[in-house]
């Protein structure tokens, strides 16, 4: 073997192939962001409108400090926002502006209310206000 | 390169030939050279058996080590190297004479040749070819291994002091002491067997 | 005529002294008789070497000396033909280490690259906690993170809001 510790046309094998795979997981973390948003009615009593929420929205609602007990979905809309594109959007009575900031990380504007800065990753979920009354917004990435 | 062209072909071209595996080009370079390495062979070991055994081995050597071969020497001072060394390695591992001994003793107390009287007469003037050989041959045996092969490989091979000294891995100062032991050595046992007859 | 004169003598004999030290030898020899015969010596027997030099022949035909290499050559050729073989060990230690180091500095690179704040509201959240701006002068916003489940809440609530957050507020759920 050569005395040398590294070769040079296998360190350059080895850089040419991990800046590939750098620039395939950069071009991974800059890729459009498919999210959902739903419009979750919440209330103390067993629900009678609207379908329930999915078991594990429902799990990760009831672990937070709400005073409701019962949740269920009145409407979703399923949408793709492109790196740094802010995609508006109206569910229920509120307005929201989610933009795409890269790296899976998502501003969303409640408008009228305030601006989230957060990460989205897979299994995460933004929970916050919305204009209907008894009601939450629910945003997560989906698949 | 086709088996029909071998013989025509330079060394180079069968070395080339030879490193893709054409052993028939190979055997075309042992065909060619198998005389001299013998003889270097012959003129270190003293041994008909020996020298044939060793010559032998510095071929299978040669195969093995041909990608060592660069092309800065002749193909047969790369062999005559690899024969050299072999048969520097052989003699070592052979029982040491007495006489050995004594006169590795007397180089390392660096005085003995310097000692020995100069030879004024040369020895070996009017000596036949045949009859000098056989004077030469037997003193060569009265040497050392090592300046045994210093000797051989600049009287025989024409080998500077610096090539003598990369063959067989020594400095060019222990070259040059060794030779100039060996020729005065030689030159005392020449005029010896001169009285003798 | 110590040592080194005796070698200087032989290396003039050689041709191996460059040319302005051979002519003060030649001119050391040509004055001085103990040199002269010292180098005539020397003379005499690397001429009998040369002379003797034993033209031999092998003593054997060309195929049968032939044959006994191939023979070997042959029988020693799936040793060497075996050896060469690479563990899988030193296969990831070479291409591993050189890989390992590009990575690193990659890794780092990117990890620059992606941190670096474009606002100064990414300055302050990092992965998991949320920045959060309200609009309204007088509103507030509540954050609770539960990191298991991967759950942030922010709740914007204004002093005539509703809150649904209990009075006691807990720290965030861990």
């Amino acid at each position: 073997m050569n005395t040398k510790l590294f070769s040079t046309t296998r360190l350059a094998c080895a850089a040419l192939f991990f800046f590939l795979l750098a620039g395939v997981s950069a071009q991974a973390a800059d890729k459009p962001l498919k999210l959902e948003a739903q419009l979750i009615l919440c209330s103390n009593d067993a629900p009678t409108n609207g379908k329930p929420v999915a078991p594990e929205i429902e799990k990760k609602l009831k672990r937070l400090p709400l005073k409701w007990q019962h949740y269920s979905v009145i409407s979703a809309q399923t949408f793709t926002v492109a790196k740094d594109e802010i995609k508006p959007l109206v569910i229920g009575k509120s307005e929201l502006a989610v933009k795409n900031l890269g790296g899976e990380r998502v501003e969303v504007t409640l408008v009228g209310h305030g601006k989230i800065t957060q990460s989205l990753k897979k299994g995460r979920t933004l929970v916050t206000n919305s204009n209907d009354d008894a009601c939450l917004i629910v945003v997560r990435q989906i698949d | 390169m086709s088996g029909q062209n071998y013989s025509s072909a330079d060394d180079t071209a069968l070395v080339k030939a030879a490193r893709r595996g054409e052993l028939a080009a190979f055997e075309e370079l042992v065909f060619r050279h198998r005389d001299p390495i013998y003889a270097r062979a012959f003129s270190m070991t003293r041994n008909e058996q020996d020298a044939i055994d060793l010559s032998q081995e510095a071929w299978i050597k040669g195969w093995q080590r041909l990608e060592q071969f660069q092309g800065d020497s002749s193909f047969t001072t790369w062999m005559t190297r690899i024969v050299i060394n072999l048969c520097l390695d052989h003699l070592r591992r052979q029982k040491r004479h007495r006489a050995d001994s004594i006169e590795e003793m007397d180089e390392e107390s660096g005085g003995v040749e310097r000692q020995m009287p100069v030879v004024t007469v040369n020895p070996t003037a009017g000596l036949e070819r045949a009859e000098l050989r056989k004077k030469i041959d037997g003193a060569l045996g009265q040497l050392s291994a090592e300046h045994r092969a210093v000797l051989v490989l600049h009287e025989f091979e024409d080998m500077e002091y610096k090539e003598i000294a990369k063959t067989i891995g020594c400095s060019i100062g222990t070259v040059m002491s060794r030779l100039f032991y060996a020729r005065r050595k030689m030159a005392a046992l020449l005029a010896d067997m001169r009285k003798e007859t | 005529m110590n040592h080194e004169q005796q070698l200087k003598l032989q290396s003039f004999l050689d041709g191996e002294l460059p040319e302005s030290e051979a002519r003060e030898i030649l001119s050391w020899t040509q004055r001085d008789g103990a040199a002269a015969a010292l180098l005539a010596e020397l003379k005499n027997t690397r001429a009998a070497m040369t002379q003797a030099d034993p033209h031999l022949s092998l003593p054997e035909s060309r195929e049968f000396f032939w044959s006994k290499i191939e023979r070997e050559i042959q029988r020693r050729e799936p040793v060497a033909a075996s050896t060469p073989e690479i563990s899988i060990y030193t296969v990831l230690r070479r291409w591993l280490l050189p890989a390992f180091a590009v990575c690193t500095i990659v890794i780092a690179g990117l990890i620059a690259h992606f941190n670096v704040p474009k606002t100064a509201v990414e300055t302050v959240a990092d992965a998991d906690t949320p920045a959060v701006e309200t609009t309204l002068a007088n509103s507030d916003a509540t954050t609770y993170r539960d990191a298991s489940e991967g759950t942030t809440l922010v709740w914007f609530s204004s002093a005539a809001d509703d809150n649904p957050v209990p009075d006691k507020t807990p720290a965030a759920i861990n």
